[in-house]
């Protein structure tokens, strides 16, 4: 049944969560310094101390911990400290950015690799295929902070088209009517998508290319182009069908990187999302927000994974529950 | 033959490989007419596969049919025809039925769907119109419970049940030819007399021609009015069915009747041709069978026979036709192989 | 590209361009401050770090630091020479006067009774005593509490008259009393408890008296300000101030080229070319109160004695010797950085550029290294019985310019025979090893105050303690009681040379080599008059930074109508 499926991989998924919010947890507290290491250097030792023990930081780790979990089971992620804010606040706002940014550039990377492999399918062992796959292959190469910047540069000052980061105008954004604030969204938008998708497609169309190709050879082909089919549609209609497979695993997988490799361009575009987010958070040995991050980042990965799965179901009638 | 539906001449399929060039069909030339079930007989590696491909033009690369062959199916050259006109023809005047059904059919799509395709595609049928047509089919080729049935998936039809999938398809725009490659190999005894009793059913409801393509002389005899035998890339032997199995005149066709199983016949062991067939890159000098011939003498490695008119519609390929006393066996250049 | 805007704002743009001046204005405004003409103009700061709270008891972000000041106020404001003895060098601001006590332990303020919370309530003396007891409050934590340390307790003689009463004399008690503490509302935070107050809503929503007022904080993205316009000072000119956060650096820089940004605060040395190439913006330099040096651990790593390498004064001075400070100054900064004197920026009113440091002189450094036992081995390096003259140098790997000052330090050092390593570190490691004085030398960078006794918590005995800051553990009580003089000297002449001696006594004992004190270059668009940038903190004087009225460009032309939300 694919309800009890579901449950099953859910409870599955709960017990990933567990885990991982251990792990990070104590890795968070392994390492040296805590949240109060680097305030202003005039603080009185006095007053650090006092703030250690308002936190909770001087008590035994084990307790942090269980305290820590109990809090979560309820739905408070805790206080970040260095954001001075509750966890759950900070989170609120800075995931819906990353879904954004990130869910739209897997839609767009994936769509973009399809196509570009099926052009490049078609021609097989053309020019064409070969320069396809070249120029995606250097995209691939390039370190996506330096892809960001060139970007960055590229339209946002040689040529001035868009803007330079930001998710919206500073300054007009709320003086502008609804169509004026979507179109300040989309134009804002533009940049780091356009980098993230980059950066991505080329794996993904390598991967759906050599799929394409392990398809083609098979009996059903031979029998579609028999039948008459046109050769357009049997390599996107009966091929692609089953060469999708490996593409949907690679999507379970690709939600959670996403979200960690897009750090870089969050932080040449200035996008507030969770990248940065658990980037800073780090950086200031900040345990709740560094562990809340990671739950989340563990979390889509359950959810990405569950959801290949189902694809798969869609995609490919032999996986379907009897 | 007057006004045949198919006729080939000179058919050449070579393959250009690293190992060499591999010519799989050699010079092939046949007539089939309108409503005839003719067999293409021949082990494994004779070209009759490459043959059935040839003629539909589904031969890929590094295959390629040679300049100078030539197929007219109902008075067109299919050789050099416009891609999409060729297409046309596909599924629609010409339909191929393959030898595994177990892979034939797409594992993501309803047979139901796979059906109707055709009837989209080459009628331009609505989803609707092409649907309904595909259950008539199934019905017809004996899938119970069609109009259900036809919104299942292959994996969950039996090798049987698949197989009359693959001939509705090809049925489904009343084809006037129908190359059928192996269709009962894969599968058991039982179902294969049904899938042939099927078929014969329904080509003498529609009339349609049935090039037949099978290693089995069994089944040649229950569906074939002629046979084609073939070896070595070439047609070795042709003559109607009666003839073949009283009179065969070519030592393979021999080899090959001795090899089958015969109800009724005592024999306490089946003969077996010596030898294998040997590489398609290399074909032997002269008769490309005096290495596995029991009777080969020096001409045959010296000269290459042509066709002979051995009997009113029998043509073979043997130098016996015009040295008959030379029908005496010797040992084979080659062990037999057990 | 043109924005479209609604009939309503643009009617609210009309008229506010139309007025141009200060008024609108409420009964209290006729100002004797009154800003003329060319009011307006949106000023967008590129920054690198968000604010953490907007507290000024808590606030320790720079960005947090630079909206607390515009928000708040002090009683007084510090002039640009930054003197801090007496109160001569000061100017009214929510205090219009003051008189001393008889006995120069007391200090009452008259205040300003045309000042104004901006929600309406008035400024009231009680506001100045409350602001003084929650900054000494040790359940607030406050990051001034140890600069506050001479005042006993602030009183309300009356409504508009607050007392200070201090603990003892010193020529620095107006500056303790003054530039520390921005004055917050009673009103809003008395019902607050203290240890709640790092938590509150009103610590993000600050409610001060400057004559800018707070609208908005997004967290991660931007912190908006808008001139008051009524102010008893008379509004700011610019309209609206608005922060943009920007984590990348390359980012805000090019915000600021392409002209989506205006301000940048720090412009790398290779990048300033390009800057003054630009069509959109130009090179802003400025001081600052920043020094750097190569500090010496002076106690060994059990803490119990002196350090083997560096308790002996001819090592320090000999390594000191050996570095060309002049050269490395100019492979590293070009043209823009200035050779340090001791612990001290230029800006500093104590500054003293005519102290004698060990002369650059790898001849006289070896000798000194011989003469002091340390003998050159066949590799050239150094050995003194048995232990090798090696040593690791600790530095952050977020600053640049140290990183590069350590690589040139190394060679220089290798050259006379001291094996040097390179400990580059994250921030917060090199912090930490910092306060465990687990280090043997440290390049490190301080911010002062204005005041010298900032250097007494790094260089005196008083910051030996455990918490303390004189990591170098130097310890020297002729330095100390020079320091002490100093800051008990009555006029700035009298400062000055009692600071010579004291400084003197530090170049002498060479406990640091003194590497640089940085001048800062920022990215400004061009219409911008950013004025009166002052060396502790260049945006001190933000409200008066203007644009001109034929420079402006769309952004500017908002006004200070709210914002359509």
């Amino acid at each position: 049944m694919l309800a009890q499926r579901i449950a099953g991989r859910l409870v599955q998924g709960a017990i990933v969560l567990l885990v991982v919010a251990t792990l990070a947890f104590f890795l968070v507290h392994l390492a040296p310094g805590d949240a109060m290491g680097f305030e202003s250097a005039r603080m009185p030792p006095a007053v650090r101390d006092q703030l250690r023990h308002s936190y909770g930081l001087d008590r035994p780790v084990g307790e942090q911990y269980l305290r820590y979990i109990g809090n979560v089971a309820r739905g408070n992620f805790g206080w970040s400290v260095s954001l001075q804010r509750p966890v759950s606040e900070a989170l609120a706002l800075a995931v819906p950015r990353t879904l954004l940014l990130a869910g739209l550039s897997l839609l767009l990377s994936m769509g973009g690799a399809i196509l570009v492999a099926l052009a490049q399918v078609r021609s097989a062992g053309s020019l064409r295929d070969r320069s396809l796959g070249g120029a995606l292959m250097l995209l691939y190469s390039v370190p996506d902070f330096w892809l960001a910047l060139v970007v960055l540069l590229a339209f946002a000052y040689w040529i001035p088209i868009f803007p330079a980061g930001g998710i919206v105008d500073p300054v007009m954004h709320d003086y502008l009517g609804t169509g004026g604030r979507i179109a300040d969204r989309a134009r804002h938008l533009v940049l780091p998508l356009l980098t993230l998708t980059f950066a991505t497609m080329a794996g993904y169309a390598r991967y759906q290319r050599a799929a394409l190709l392990d398809v083609l050879p098979l009996d059903f082909i031979r029998t579609a182009r028999a039948k008459g089919v046109p050769e357009r549609a049997v390599v996107s209609r009966h091929a692609l069908r089953n060469a999708l497979l490996p593409t949907i695993t690679l999507l379970g997988i690709s939600l959670p990187a996403l979200l960690g490799g897009a750090v870089f361009v969050e932080a040449v575009f200035a996008w507030p999302g969770m990248g940065l987010l658990t980037a800073n958070a780090i950086g200031a040995r900040d345990a709740a927000l560094v562990t809340a991050s990671v739950v989340v980042g563990g979390a889509l990965v359950v959810v990405g994974s569950l959801l290949a799965d189902l694809l798969y179901a869609v995609v490919d009638p032999r996986l379907r529950a009897r | 033959m007057a006004d045949p539906l198919l006729a080939v001449d000179n058919l050449r399929t070579w393959f250009y490989t690293d190992a060499g060039i591999a010519r799989a069909v050699d010079g092939v030339s046949f007539a089939l007419a309108a409503g005839e079930t003719v067999g293409l007989v021949g082990e494994s590696g004779c070209g009759k596969s490459v043959t059935a491909l040839s003629l539909m033009r589904l031969v890929r690369q590094p295959g390629r049919i040679e300049p100078g062959s030539h197929v007219t199916f109902e008075g067109r050259e299919l050789i050099g025809l416009d891609d999409e006109e060729m297409r046309k023809l596909r599924g629609n005047r010409i339909a191929m039925i393959f030898q595994e059904p177990m892979t034939a059919l797409n594992p993501v799509f309803t047979i139901g769907d796979q059906v109707a395709e055709v009837a989209r595609i080459h009628q331009g049928s609505s989803r609707k119109e092409a649907w309904d047509r595909a259950v008539e089919m199934l019905e017809l080729v004996g899938i119970p419970a069609a109009a259900e049935r036809a919104h299942e998936f292959p994996h969950q039809l039996s090798g049987g049940m698949r197989q009359r999938v693959v001939i509705a398809m090809a049925l489904m725009m009343n084809p006037a030819l129908v190359i059928a490659d192996e269709p009962t190999t894969a599968l058991d005894v039982t179902i294969q007399a049904q899938i042939l009793e099927l078929l014969r059913g329904l080509q003498q409801k529609f009339g349609t021609s049935i090039l037949m393509i099978t290693h089995d002389l069994g089944v040649v005899a229950e569906t074939c009015s002629r046979v084609i035998v073939m070896y070595g890339g070439e047609i070795v032997e042709e003559t109607d069915v009666r003839t073949i199995f009283r009179a065969a005149h070519h030592p393979y066709t021999e080899g090959l009747l001795g090899a089958m199983p015969r109800v009724g016949e005592k024999r306490e062991r089946l003969t077996t041709i010596p030898g294998t067939v040997p590489p398609p890159t290399a074909w032997p000098t002269g008769c490309r069978f005096r290495d596995r011939c029991p009777y080969a003498w020096e001409r045959c490695e010296r000269e290459h026979p042509p066709l002979y008119q051995v009997g009113e519609n029998h043509v073979s390929r043997c130098h016996l036709a015009e040295e008959p006393e030379r029908r005496v066996p010797h040992a084979p250049a080659v062990e037999a192989v057990a | 590209m043109r924005l479209r805007l609604s009939l309503p704002t643009l009617i609210a743009l009309a008229l506010a361009a139309c007025s141009g001046g200060d008024g609108k204005g409420a009964a209290t405004t006729t100002t004797a401050t009154s800003v003329t003409g060319d009011n307006g103009g949106t000023l967008v700061l590129a920054t690198g770090g968000d604010a953490d709270i907007l507290f000024p008891p808590l606030v320790s972000t720079a960005t947090g630091r630079q909206v607390v000041d515009q928000v708040y106020d002090h009683l007084a404001e510090i002039g640009n020479d930054l003197n801090t003895v007496g109160d001569v060098g000061f100017r009214p601001r929510l205090a219009k006067s003051w008189a001393w006590g008889k006995d120069s332990l007391s200090l009452a303020f008259s205040l300003d009774d045309r000042a104004r919370w901006h929600d309406g309530q008035p400024l009231r003396a009680a506001d100045v005593k409350f602001t003084f007891d929650v900054n000494r409050d040790p359940k607030v934590g406050s990051n001034i509490a140890s600069l506050i340390t001479s005042i006993d307790s602030v009183t309300v003689r009356d409504s508009l008259t607050p007392v200070f009463w201090f603990k003892r004399r010193s020529p620095e008690l107006f500056y303790d009393a003054v530039y520390q503490m921005h004055i917050l509302p009673s009103h809003v935070f008395a019902a607050i408890p203290r240890d709640g107050l790092r938590t509150a809503e009103a610590s993000r929503k600050p409610i001060g008296t400057g004559r800018f007022r707070f609208v908005a904080w997004e967290p991660n993205t931007r912190i908006e300000i808008v001139a008051d316009t009524t102010n008893f000072r008379g509004r700011a000119k610019l309209d609206r101030v608005i922060w943009n956060l920007v984590p990348d650096p390359q980012t805000g820089l090019t915000q600021v080229l392409a002209g989506q940004s205006d301000f940048w605060e720090a412009v790398p040395a290779d990048a300033i070319a390009r800057v003054d190439s630009s069509a959109t913006a130009r090179a802003v330099p400025y001081p600052g109160l920043q020094y750097a040096f190569l500090g010496f651990n002076l106690r060994n790593k059990s803490r119990d004695g002196p350090h083997p390498l560096f308790g002996d004064r001819a090592v320090r001075r000999a390594l000191s010797m050996a570095v060309d400070r002049k050269g490395m100054l100019t492979n590293v900064f070009g043209s823009l950085g200035q050779s340090a004197f001791g612990p001290f920026p230029r800006s500093l009113s104590v500054a003293d550029t005519t102290l004698r440091l060990p002369a650059y002189d790898t001849t006289a450094a070896k000798a000194l290294l011989d003469s002091a036992g340390w003998k050159a081995g066949a590799d050239g390096m150094r050995s003194r019985s048995g232990r090798a003259l090696a040593f690791s140098i600790m530095v952050p790997n977020s600053s640049r310019p140290r990183m590069s000052y350590a690589v040139l330090l190394q060679e220089q050092l290798r050259k006379v025979g001291a094996k040097v390593d390179i400990d580059a570190l994250q921030f917060p490691q090199f912090f930490a090893r910092q306060e465990a004085r687990d280090f043997d030398t440290i390049l490190n960078a301080y911010a002062t105050d204005p005041s010298p006794a900032g250097a007494r918590q790094a260089w005196s005995s008083e910051g030996l303690t455990k918490g303390g800051q004189n990591y170098l553990s130097y310890a020297s009580k002729p330095f100390d009681v020079a320091l002490d003089s100093v800051l008990s000297a009555l006029t700035p002449a009298e400062r000055s040379a009692r600071a010579h001696r004291a400084f003197q006594l530090l170049a002498d004992d060479a406990p640091a080599i003194w590497l640089y004190d940085v001048l800062t270059v920022a990215a400004a668009h061009k219409r911008l008059k950013p004025v009166n940038m002052r060396a502790d903190l260049y945006w001190a004087n933000l409200a008066d930074w203007s644009i001109p009225s034929d420079a402006r460009i769309d952004r500017d032309r908002i006004g200070v109508a709210a914002a359509k939300r």
